[in-house]
């Protein structure tokens, strides 16, 4: 009935009055629209691999947005910590930033499902509110207390250059997670390497899983033989792997690995870096003799530079969950 | 009659392909109930776990708050009493657990405010820590009690569907409860007028 009404007095006015009322509910609309739900929000990794920032209403500046990158960079290749940066205008008052940020940790899987160690930071202008979600790796190395102090500093440094500063709290924040997550005794528990979870289950699943390996090792023996780029055929063969540089905890390796064709004596070499894992895993993977470690060693080397080389640098998400560790603070 | 034999011998093969791969199923989404309870237990036993720890930051700057901070290790001695296990649990043990730590919730959120009125607690590095603390841990409960509602609601959609619903009934398996209300929910009388 009440609306009945408002339509008649719509069409009863005349054609400019009808305009202005337009335009004001579509101003109302868009006003209504600039808020934004998780969902609004696109996983910087889709659009760009490259890419750790999520920065959908441009409140970070190009400049800013390169030093939150090379933090995330550093965070992965230091202590392989995926790092996620994300800056909203405004969440509404339905949601509190922290379900706003677990909800993205969770969706996008910020961290790997192995090691866990995803670290997401979130701004929120209009709320004014900067929230650090962990991951369940990480925990450890970012307690709550600690992620509170992170984001006392990272408030002060907003403080002091004029209370808008978002960009610069961020990369306070980021910095001072970097520190913590380069220290010897944290990159040690954070590198570590998890057992695999067993999930398998039944006979089923141990016959179906024996005829998968015997597929993969067979595809990798196959595999194992590259194609020669001289004679395409497939002849390439491995002869060596030499480590010329040792991967150190500042500096990725380096490796050569001589390929020769069985069929035309074509050689190839390859040079690929090795992320610094920890020393046994380094000397495993050393030399060139004939037992089975060292004719799969070096390929799983290549896949980690591969990885690496390929560009997805800061690590790739969709494997990481939080219990709900961090901490969150108002500014 | 050799037909027959053979096929009578593939259905019953096949029935019994069918309740092994559902019973084992049923199972492990049994499991995985009883282990995001398991979370939920964790954090609610952390968070009593920091109450004495912050009753003795407390104590310490504001002796005049007597009140608050009984009433925070009253309601935290009563919820340590009640320990449920969800797989056999009723809902009213579940609502009473619920309520338990419900009012620890009240009582520490009380007993946080009081902090306006002594400028030296609020500024002391320790009680700083422990009120992050105690945020992370509450945000830890209520992901766990998402979570743990997420697999108690899959688990008994998964028993009521047909046809494993049969095989449910046949081995026993039981709805599992979930919790009421929303965490902010308990959280709301707060303001006091």
């Amino acid at each position: 009935m009440k609306q009945n009404k408002l339509y008649i007095f719509f069409f009863a006015m005349n054609t400019s009055l009808r305009y202005i009322t337009l335009t004001i509910v579509i101003c109302i609309f868009c006003i209504a629209r600039a808020v934004t739900t998780p969902d609004m929000v696109n996983n910087p990794k889709t659009s760009n691999r490259e890419c750790n920032i999520a920065n959908p209403d441009l409140i970070l500046s190009l400049s800013e947005c390169d030093s939150l990158q090379t933090i995330c960079n550093t965070a992965y290749s230091t202590a392989g910590v995926e790092m996620c940066i994300v800056a909203i205008d405004d969440i509404g008052d339905e949601t509190t930033a922290f379900d706003f940020a677990i909800e993205l940790f969770n969706k996008w899987g910020v961290g790997s499902k192995e090691s866990n160690t995803g670290v997401l930071l979130l701004i929120v202008k209009k709320q004014r509110d900067i929230q650090i979600i962990t991951g369940g790796g990480i925990e450890g190395v970012l307690p709550d207390a600690r992620c509170g102090r992170i984001l006392d500093d990272a408030i002060n440094t907003i403080k002091s250059k004029g209370g808008n500063a978002y960009g610069a709290g961020l990369i306070t924040a980021g910095n001072e997670i970097l520190r913590y997550i380069s220290t010897d005794s944290a990159r040690k528990e954070l590198l570590s390497e998890k057992e695999p979870t067993d999930d398998m289950q039944g006979l089923p699943w141990l016959l179906g899983g024996l005829c998968l390996a015997g597929a993969g090792i067979g595809a990798t023996l196959y595999n194992s033989k590259r194609i020669c780029k001289k004679c395409h055929k497939r002849g390439m063969k491995l002869i060596s792997v030499n480590d010329t540089i040792k991967a150190t905890p500042e500096h990725p390796g380096e490796r050569i690995i001589t390929f020769q064709c069985t069929k035309c004596g074509e050689t190839e070499r390859i040079f690929v870096q090795v992320p610094y894992k920890n020393d046994e895993h380094n000397d495993n993977n050393r030399g060139g003799g004939s037992s089975i470690g060292n004719i799969f060693g070096p390929f799983i080397g290549i896949n980690i530079a591969s990885r690496v080389g390929r560009g997805i640098i800061g690590g790739a998400f969709g494997g990481g969950n939080s219990f709900g560790g961090g901490a969150g603070k108002k500014f | 009659m050799k037909k027959s034999n053979i096929i009578i011998i593939a259905v019953i093969a096949v029935i019994a392909l069918w309740m092994y791969s559902s019973y084992n199923g049923l199972v492990t989404a049994e499991e995985s109930v009883e282990e995001s309870w398991s979370e939920v237990s964790t954090q609610y036993q952390r968070r009593l776990d920091l109450i004495p720890k912050l009753a003795k930051i407390v104590a310490g700057y504001a002796k005049h708050e007597k009140e608050a901070l009984e009433a925070v290790v009253n309601a935290r001695s009563k919820a340590t009493q009640i320990t449920i296990d969800p797989s056999n649990c009723t809902p009213e043990q579940l609502a009473s657990f619920q309520k338990a730590q419900g009012e620890i919730s009240s009582a520490l959120s009380r007993l946080m405010a009081i902090q306006e009125n002594y400028p030296e607690l609020k500024a002391n590095k320790g009680f700083e820590d422990m009120q992050v603390q105690l945020e992370g841990t509450e945000n830890r409960i209520s992901v766990a009690r998402n979570n743990f509602n997420k697999t108690a609601q899959e688990f008994n959609t998964k028993i009521r569907k047909f046809p494993t619903n049969i095989l449910a009934s046949l081995f026993g398996f039981e709805k599992k409860n979930y919790f009421a209300a929303e965490a902010g929910a308990e959280k709301a009388p707060d303001f006091e007028f």
